[in-house]
């Protein structure tokens, strides 16, 4: 045999590996009492603003849901607080994209500026924070854990994917404060939810 | 040898420097190329169009696959410059190189901001390896490598824009997740993994044929060095063993001339110590005639297109003398017809051919009591005819096609005697023929045109 038999044997280890790291654990049931499929009462008014917070591209699926759902609002990945004005409700899109970041001339330091001033102005004016991630594990890298850190606890609604959840990071800290929180198995079943915020 | 060293040492070193500024500047030089896959994505997404990931999906594989190709490579070169692969075990020189390789994706993924896929240039590099490790050989093994990794990386590259493989941490980079994740809400999915499976099947097959294409091309190239070698010491068997024979031919020759000029010095003397005038001059005659011999044997030795009208019964003389009969079981006779034409040859090749026929008949092992060899000589219309026939135990049917050629033997002897006389024979516009029945015996049958002056 050409290719010895003992060199074929890396591929049973390599799929032995594969199945170890692989991160396809059944459906999870999340005990968490605040994990709701959907809002029962709208809890957000138009007009809105949909923002990143990271500048990931899953920024502008939000916004095509939001233009699909005909929620009224405005697309501004970069919003600041001048931009703020006769907005209800900010929408964070959360998602760290360091290629997107360096596409718009961001860094990220800026970045995290720019979050917690929205913030601290979205808390000074009794305006609505949802926070939405959709990234799934594969968005889940730190520069992103600090931005849910820092956005999840002022939020007043949180949506993600179970993937996204998977070590219970964001379920774990919207319990710690008593936020409602909305799980969905897939990206597309995000509108159900998103639209329950408004309607 | 020195130079030679020294320009490939010299070779590898402008390769590797290229190899590393390249690996090392690629994702500054192509950062315009992400920057539009992520504008082509957000694309995708405002017009729902799938067919818009497609672009960002091959420009995101390929850059990747490049990107790895050229630091696989860049090491190759190192370790081949250094020399590794006289002084260090394979193994560990592929250890060292699958290390090398993730050791500078995370430097210059570090340095210029370019995040890697760590288990899918992980994989890609192992499997790389593995299908160098038996095909590298001695020939072109930059070129080899670089073929090999660049399907390599390319085909598995694809795995990282397929969904189905996002649990198993394929597609892990920036691009690739938001490839994946826009597939999933343009409900796309099954599109992004067909097109991947599409990629990588062929190009992985590629690769191992490629890999199978180069080992068995070193195979080829290592019989043929092989049976080179083998036909030179052939060659040179056979050159020496004709080398031999022409010895041997020389000393028959040197025996023949002893002759003439025993007769010579005999003559010489007479002349020195006879007073009889008549006598002198028969003498200087014979002396004369002796020295014209010797010119004769000496031209026909040198000259092939030396010729001589011989009568046949001289010839038939000739070869008597010198047939060498030792064995007391050995029966030769010799018949030859009266008045047969004279023949226009080289005496002393004919004579020699006719001989070397001779002593195969002499040589070839027998079964009966006693061994029996005929000549005949006789006339064949315009021809003559010498028949030399033998009861030895004959040649079978398989080898007859073979004993002309130049070194084949049925009896463990050189193998030349019948090519040399076929040619002799031939070059004196004769032809030879021989008839062979196993345990019954060997007829060759030479025919000389005959010639009436």
């Amino acid at each position: 045999m050409i290719i010895r038999i003992r060199n074929l044997l890396i591929l049973p280890v390599l799929a032995i590996i594969l199945y170890l790291i692989s991160t396809n654990n059944p459906l999870s049931t999340n005990l968490n009492a605040h994990v709701i499929p959907s809002l029962p009462r709208p809890i957000a008014e138009e007009t809105i603003l949909v923002t990143s917070a990271g500048q990931s591209t899953d920024t502008y699926i939000i916004k095509d849901i939001s233009n699909k759902l005909m929620i009224h609002n405005f697309f501004m990945p970069q919003a600041v607080n001048d931009d703020l004005e006769e907005i209800n409700t900010i929408v964070f899109v959360i998602g760290y994209s360091p290629l997107s970041e360096k596409v718009n001339q961001l860094s990220y330091e800026n970045e995290l500026k720019r979050i917690d001033s929205l913030l601290n102005y979205a808390s000074n004016n009794e305006v609505t924070v949802i926070s939405v991630f959709i990234g799934g594990k594969q968005r889940r890298v730190s520069e992103t854990d600090e931005m849910l850190g820092s956005i999840i606890p002022k939020s007043h609604y949180v949506i993600s994917t179970f993937e996204g959840d998977f070590d219970h990071f964001i379920s774990e800290m919207a319990r710690q404060n008593d936020i409602p929180l909305t799980l969905v198995e897939n990206i597309t079943d995000v509108s159900e939810p998103y639209a329950s915020a408004f309607r | 040898m020195i130079g030679t060293q020294n320009k490939d040492e010299l070779k590898y070193g402008f390769a590797t420097l290229f190899l590393v500024m390249m690996a090392v500047f690629f994702p500054a030089v192509t950062e315009e190329s992400w920057f539009n896959m992520i504008v082509k994505i957000r694309e995708a997404i405002t017009t729902g169009d799938s067919g818009h990931l497609i672009l960002p999906a091959a420009s995101n594989n390929f850059l990747h696959a490049v990107q790895s190709t050229l630091i696989f490579l860049s090491i190759s070169c190192v370790l081949v410059l250094t020399g590794s692969q006289k002084k260090i075990n394979d193994n560990i020189r592929y250890a060292i190189h699958f290390s090398a390789f993730i050791g500078m994706n995370l430097l210059i993924g570090y340095w210029m901001k370019l995040p890697w896929e760590p288990l899918n240039g992980m994989v890609s590099a192992l499997v790389t390896l593995l299908l160098i490790k038996p095909s590298i050989g001695d020939n072109y093994p930059l070129f080899r490598s670089s073929v090999l990794s660049i399907q390599i990386f390319f085909a598995f590259s694809w795995l990282n824009i397929m969904p189905a493989l996002n649990s198993y941490q394929f597609g892990v980079t920036d691009v690739a997740t938001s490839i994946k994740i826009t597939s999933v809400y343009l409900h796309s999915t099954s599109v992004m993994n067909f097109m991947g499976l599409a990629f990588f099947l062929p190009m992985f097959l590629s690769a191992i044929i490629t890999s199978i294409l180069f080992m068995s091309h070193d195979r080829n190239i290592s019989i043929a060095k092989e049976n080179f070698q083998k036909e030179k010491a052939l060659v040179a068997i056979q050159s020496q063993a004709m080398e031999n024979r022409i010895y041997e031919e020389i000393n028959s020759l040197t025996h023949d001339l002893k002759t003439p000029l025993v007769t010579i010095r005999g003559l010489n003397s007479l002349l020195s110590i006879s007073k009889d005038i008549g006598k002198i001059g028969d003498y200087t005659d014979r002396i004369e005639s002796a020295v014209g011999k010797m010119s004769e044997m000496i031209s026909s030795f040198l000259y092939d297109s030396s010729r001589q009208h011989l009568n046949v019964d001289e010839v038939v003389q000739y070869v008597r003398a010198q047939i060498p009969v030792e064995d007391e079981r050995l029966n030769i006779e010799i018949h030859a017809e009266p008045d047969l034409p004279s023949i226009y040859v080289n005496k002393i090749r004919v004579v020699r051919a006719l001989i070397n026929l001779i002593e195969n008949a002499i040589v070839v092992p027998y079964t009966n009591d006693f061994k029996e060899i005929n000549i005949e000589v006789t006339r064949n219309g315009d021809d003559i005819q010498i028949i030399i026939s033998d009861n030895g135990i004959g040649i079978s049917k398989e080898k007859l096609d073979k004993i002309w050629i130049a070194g084949f033997s049925t009896n463990q002897t050189s193998g030349l005697g019948l090519s040399f006389a076929k040619k002799v024979i031939e070059d004196n516009e004769g032809t030879i023929n021989l008839k062979s029945e196993v345990g019954i015996g060997t007829v060759v049958t030479v025919s000389f045109p005959g010639h009436s002056s």
